[in-house]
Formats: structure tokens, C-alpha cells, sequence
């Protein structure tokens, strides 16, 4: 007979195994021989001096406040030094599972109902997806930085996937939240922090090639255009101000081009500077696909999972990346390198490396899918060498939102994973040797889409075979019906984001 | 093990929410049959030692040898199945307010609200004895390190609980 739900877990611990209480609980409570007990957060051990150090409350053997330390350090300037217990006056130690919280699924639910559901009725392939989402502070508040692994739709796919911390303020107790805010379930191998130290002006960047760059100098663009017009002002700062096109009505594989000048002065190695993410023309196509395979869907998915389905060209291949061209002594057009990220979610920043020092005026050419790429930036680099970076394995992991148990060893031990399931969230902490340091995540995983009720009703395998078969004729096909949503995609995107209230 | 598989409610503020067990350093609700005279003993779990158990009953201290034990349970902690009760009526009596979603939004509401109101009535929230050993059952006592020395029955005074 099986429980209906997770059971609440307490667990004892005698003082000599103290080192082997996972650091992931947020609280600990100490019984002290005489009966009076600690309940401390914030709390770790101190193997040196034997001290279980930590802020919370003192009570004695009624359960009367003795007395409490709070951690005010985020508020306060003054510093609250935290209790510290000898641990030869602790008899045991107890740590608490209370067990998933029900109302979750009901608030979620009533969540879901007013806000979600209304969007995701009327388009429902413009819901919230895509892959474990990353904030971190940039010194005011948190901020979108990365999604992890966003083509990883299945096992077989599994990947690392490296992105840059863009905003990200570097300090020695740094901070991740990841969240899961779409319908899906995540499992992460690891959430590591790729550490680079700088001076100064100085950052790095990392090229398609994963090669990582340290650069200073940066250059904005001095022209920029492409068939609309001018498009300066959208690519000139990091604003979220973007420059975007819409797809071509008849064919969603369609290509266009933007042409950007630099003025170089002081010959040296330079490297195109990108910032950018994909619009929703990928995840349109992925849930459309899903569709199509309607009832089915666990089927195609086994066959995808043991190779049995082979397919002709790559439907987003056939979309691409964004390809960047120079032009050589005579005036003709060279292939620089390609950046092709999948994710439409936080905006990622790459360099190409340009293969001849430039000089004078550059112009420079990318060549892009229309209405798959959203280009929030551009700026050529001076490159000052390659360089590696440090990697930091997370300590601590707390569960902010979430089932998991011992969500640090899911991330750090192998062959595990930290699942997290639509409005989990969870506060990931880093040891970083340098406060002025270039960050990025590297993140492994998979993750998997819930079927929603929507998409079954559209099963259809003569679309199915048409999309993984003949994509350049699906994509002609599939043209009508994006273009009716396109322009609304985007802010339906945002506004369902699933989160637990 | 905690037992399978429905709620058992002890006396309001006698045990914690489920959420508040973490901080909560008070012991959980002990229900005990004596062998001998097959009376009913209720109160707040104190301490378990080797061959008996600590209660306090009417406020007062008492000691049971676990040999004159027949039965005992320990409730952790009372579920909030009024709550979410309350929560599903209301919420139910929102979806109003949702226009033509209605149709939509009542039966998800009322699905979603009745089965999880009906997963926290089953959600196991005690321990039983003899099916589990006191050592299991002393983790939710206020001293699961046991009865620690020099403490005298007298200075110890019932958990506070709110005037009804």
C-alpha cells in the first residue's frame, strides 16, 4: 500500500556524525546535554575549531526564548556575530523533511486558472518553455542570465551548455536561482560557474568554438542597417532595446542580412561581439511538433530515444545561426564563424574572432533567418588572449520551492540529477575565488514537455512527416499559421510564465 | 516508517502545522494503551529512555515502563484539510468573476480543490508503536536524546496552547 503523499522525514544524527548531515537543510536543531536547544539557519560546521556556527534562537527546556540572532547582514551594517556551539555540549542533532506542501498545487492551480490559462487558451504554442532559467544579481536585483541547455528536449540529447553571466555581479558568496516556469520537468546534471578574473575594463568571452577570449577595448558599432533601414539605436547598448525582424509570410526559411561598420583604430586581433536570443520561432515549432505527434507522443519519443527515427535535414538547421562575414582585400564576402544558440529566454553574448587584424573602417556582415533572432547588442573587441577559466562546484543548495531532498549532492555527485517540476525554484551557492571576475554557467541536463490538452487535438503524422522529412516544404507550409500569432507571441510568451503563489 | 495511509488529529495546539516542524522543539501528541489496566493515556511526548517513557499529563510529569506499553502513537502534526477546504469553496465562488472562463475555471478549481483537500486528509502524519520501536518514535519527542540528566520532573511546564 502506497502513502498518498511524501512522508514528513525527521532524522537524528549523534554529534560524530555532524560532517555527514547534508548542508543543504535550511535549519538544524542542536539538543544540547542539559535539554535547552538550539534551532539554527544559516548554520555551518566548522571542522577546524568544532563549532556549529549559525543564527536562529536559544530555548531552554520549556521552549522559552533564551535568546535569537538574526542574520541582518543583507539589511543591517552592523554585524551580528552568529551563535557558536562547542560541539562536546550537543548531545544530537535533528533535521526536518516536512513533505511537499498541497496548497502549492492549489494555489498553482488558481494561478494557473486566472493568469496562464486565459493566455495559454487562445495561443496555446506561445506558453512559457524552454529549459532551466538562471537569475543572479547584477547589485540591485536578480536578473535573468542564462537558460540552461535549451535543445536538450529528451535524454538522448543531453548536453552541456555554456552561457555567460553577463550582468552577473561577481562576488565570493555568489548566488544562482534557478527556477522550472514552464510545463515541463528538468533534470540537471550540474550547475557549474566557469570563473575568470579581469582588471579594470577587461572581459571575457567565449567563441562558438569554446574558446574563451579575455578582450578590453570595445568598440560600438558606428553604422548599422539591414532592409528595414537604420538599426544603430537598437544594437549600440545592452538595453534590451533589440533589433528584430519578422518572418517572411511565405516561407519561414528566409534569409536577410545586416551590414555594421566599426572604426578600428590601433591594429591588433579583434572579435565581433553578439548579444542576443531567439524569438519564439523554435519553441513554435518544437510545441507544434509535439502536436503533431497528439496521443502518441510517448511513442515517437521512445523511437526518437533508440534511434529508430532517422530524419533528412534538421529542421533547425535548415533555420541556422547567425553567420558573420568580412570582407578580404578584395572585397569579397568571407565566412568569419557562425553562433547558434537555442533559447528565447536570456539573452547570450559570444564572439566571433575575426581571422586578419582589421584596420580603419570595418564593415561586417551577418547573415540570419528572418524572425529568428532577436540582436540586443554588437561591438568589436580587442583581443588580448585566450585564456581558461576556473570551476567552481556549488556547496550549498536551498530549496526555495521544491521536492527535492538533497538537491546539493543531485548536482555535484554523478550520475544524478536535481529534478525540478513547474514552479520549483531553487537558491544555488558558489565560493568564488575573485570579487572582479567574468562568470559563466556551465549546466548540463535535459528536460522534458508536458503534453497539454490543446496540442493533442491537432495529431496529425502526414504534418509529422512533412516537418521532419521535407522541412524546407513544412516550413512553407507552417508559414500562415505562425505569421497569425507572431505578433503577439512574444508578450503571451512572458505573461505565462508559471510560477507557484 | 511512518504509517499508511490517513490523518489522525490530535487536540488543537497540541502539535504544530506541518511547515512549522522544523523550528517547532516541543514533542508531538502520544496516545498510550496500559497492559494492565488497558487505561488511556494522552499527552506531549517528552522523553523515551531504554525502558520507559516520559509524558506530560494534565501537566504533570509521568513515567510509563515501555514493558507495560500494549500500544502507542505519536501525532506530529495536524493537516490543514479545513484550509484547503475553505480555500476550494472560495476559490470555486472566484471563478464567477471569470466571465465565459467560467465553464473552464469552476470544474479546475473544484477537481484541483477536492483532490488535493482529499490528499491532505490522507496525508500520514503519526508513527505507531509496537510497529516501530520508541527509538523511532523518540525523534519526535521534546528530548529525543532522551530524559537528559539533572532535569526534575517539576521544572518542566506543558506546551503553550491558545486559549479557546
Amino acid at each position: 500500500m502506497s502513502c498518498a503523499t511524501v512522508p514528513v522525514r525527521r532524522e537524528t544524527k549523534k554529534v560524530n556524525e555532524i560532517a555527514n548531515i547534508d548542508p543543504s537543510f535550511k535549519y538544524i536543531k542542536a539538543h544540547l546535554l542539559d535539554g535547552n536547544v538550539y534551532i539554527l539557519y544559516d548554520w555551518h560546521f566548522d571542522t577546524t575549531a568544532n563549532l556549529l556556527n549559525g543564527y536562529g534562537s536559544f530555548l531552554d527546556i520549556n521552549r522559552n526564548i533564551i535568546s535569537s540572532r538574526g542574520n541582518v547582514k543583507y539589511r543591517a551594517k552592523t554585524y551580528i556575530e552568529p551563535y557558536k556551539i562547542d560541539i562536546s555540549d550537543i548531545s544530537l542533532l535533528e533535521t526536518n523533511v516536512p513533505g511537499p506542501s498541497l496548497a502549492g498545487g492549489l494555489t498553482v492551480v488558481t494561478g494557473v486558472t486566472a493568469g496562464i490559462g486565459v493566455y495559454c487558451l487562445i495561443n496555446p504554442k506561445a506558453c512559457f518553455g524552454s529549459c532551466p532559467t538562471f537569475y543572479a544579481s547584477n547589485g540591485d536585483t536578480l536578473e535573468i542570465q542564462a537558460e540552461g541547455f535549451s535543445s536538450s528536449i529528451s535524454p538522448s540529447l543531453e548536453k552541456n551548455d555554456i552561457d555567460m553571466l553577463y550582468t552577473a555581479r561577481a562576488k565570493n558568496d555568489f548566488v544562482l536561482v534557478v527556477t522550472n516556469e514552464a510545463l515541463e520537468t528538468h533534470s540537471i546534471r550540474y550547475a557549474n560557474v566557469l570563473v575568470f578574473e579581469k582588471q579594470n575594463d577587461e572581459r571575457v568571452f567565449h567563441s562558438p568554438e569554446g574558446i574563451f577570449y579575455k578582450t578590453k577595448g570595445i568598440l560600438p558599432p558606428t553604422g548599422c542597417h539591414n532592409n528595414n533601414g537604420e538599426c544603430l539605436a537598437e544594437v549600440v547598448n545592452v538595453d534590451r532595446i533589440e533589433l528584430f525582424s519578422l518572418a517572411d509570410p511565405d516561407n519561414l526559411d528566409s534569409k536577410e542580412e545586416i551590414i555594421v561598420t566599426f572604426e578600428v583604430e590601433n591594429d591588433g586581433k579583434v572579435g565581433l561581439l553578439i548579444g542576443k536570443r531567439q524569438t519564439l520561432l523554435t519553441t513554435f515549432l518544437m510545441y507544434q511538433g509535439l502536436a503533431y505527434m497528439g496521443e502518441s507522443t510517448t511513442y515517437w519519443m521512445a523511437e526518437f530515444e533508440r534511434n529508430k527515427i532517422t530524419t533528412g535535414e534538421n529542421i533547425f538547421g535548415l533555420l541556422g545561426g547567425i553567420e558573420v562575414f568580412s570582407k578580404d582585400t578584395y572585397g569579397n564576402w568571407i565566412l568569419e564563424g557562425e553562433i547558434n544558440e537555442t533559447g528565447p529566454i536570456a539573452t547570450d553574448f559570444n564572439i566571433i574572432p575575426l581571422a586578419n587584424n582589421q584596420h580603419g573602417e570595418v564593415e561586417l556582415k551577418l547573415r540570419l533567418n528572418k524572425g529568428l533572432w532577436r540582436i540586443d547588442y554588437l561591438g568589436l573587441a580587442t583581443i588580448s588572449e585566450q585564456v581558461a577559466p576556473i570551476l567552481i562546484q556549488p556547496y550549498q543548495v536551498e530549496t526555495i520551492t521544491g521536492t527535492e531532498t538533497f538537491p546539493l549532492s543531485n548536482l555535484i555527485e554523478n550520475n544524478k540529477y536535481l529534478v525540478t517540476y513547474p514552479g520549483d525554484s531553487y537558491r544555488i551557492k558558489y565560493r568564488l575565488p575573485f570579487e572582479n571576475a567574468e562568470l559563466f554557467l556551465d549546466s548540463q541536463g535535459f528536460y522534458l514537455e508536458w503534453i497539454r490538452d490543446e496540442w493533442v487535438r491537432e495529431q496529425n503524422f502526414r504534418k509529422l512527416n512533412l516537418m521532419f522529412n521535407r522541412p524546407s516544404q513544412y516550413l512553407k507550409v507552417a508559414a500562415p499559421e505562425y505569421k497569425k500569432i507572431e505578433p503577439f507571441m512574444e508578450e503571451t510568451f512572458w505573461n505565462s510564465r508559471y510560477e507557484k503563489r | 516508517m511512518l504509517n499508511c495511509c490517513s490523518t489522525i488529529k490530535a487536540p488543537i495546539g497540541s502539535v504544530p502545522n506541518r511547515k512549522a516542524l522544523t523550528t517547532d522543539a516541543y514533542g508531538g501528541w502520544l496516545e498510550m494503551t496500559i497492559n494492565s489496566s488497558n487505561d488511556s493515556i494522552t499527552g506531549e511526548f517528552i522523553a523515551a529512555n531504554e525502558d520507559s517513557i516520559y509524558i506530560m499529563q494534565n501537566g504533570e510529569i509521568q513515567i510509563y515502563a515501555i514493558s507495560n506499553i500494549s500500544f502507542a502513537r505519536v501525532i506530529i502534526f495536524n493537516n490543514a484539510r479545513g484550509a484547503y477546504l475553505i480555500w476550494t469553496v472560495a476559490g470555486s465562488l472566484l471563478t464567477i468573476s471569470n466571465g465565459g472562463f467560467f465553464i473552464f475555471t469552476l470544474p479546475t478549481v473544484l477537481v484541483s480543490g477536492i483532490l488535493t483537500t482529499v490528499a491532505e486528509s490522507k496525508r500520514v502524519n503519526y508513527l505507531d508503536y509496537p510497529s516501530n520501536g520508541f527509538k523511532e518514535l523518540s525523534k519526535y519527542a521534546r528530548f529525543p536524546q532522551g530524559m537528559p540528566e539533572g532535569i526534575k520532573a517539576s521544572d518542566l511546564n506543558p506546551r503553550l496552547t491558545p486559549k479557546r
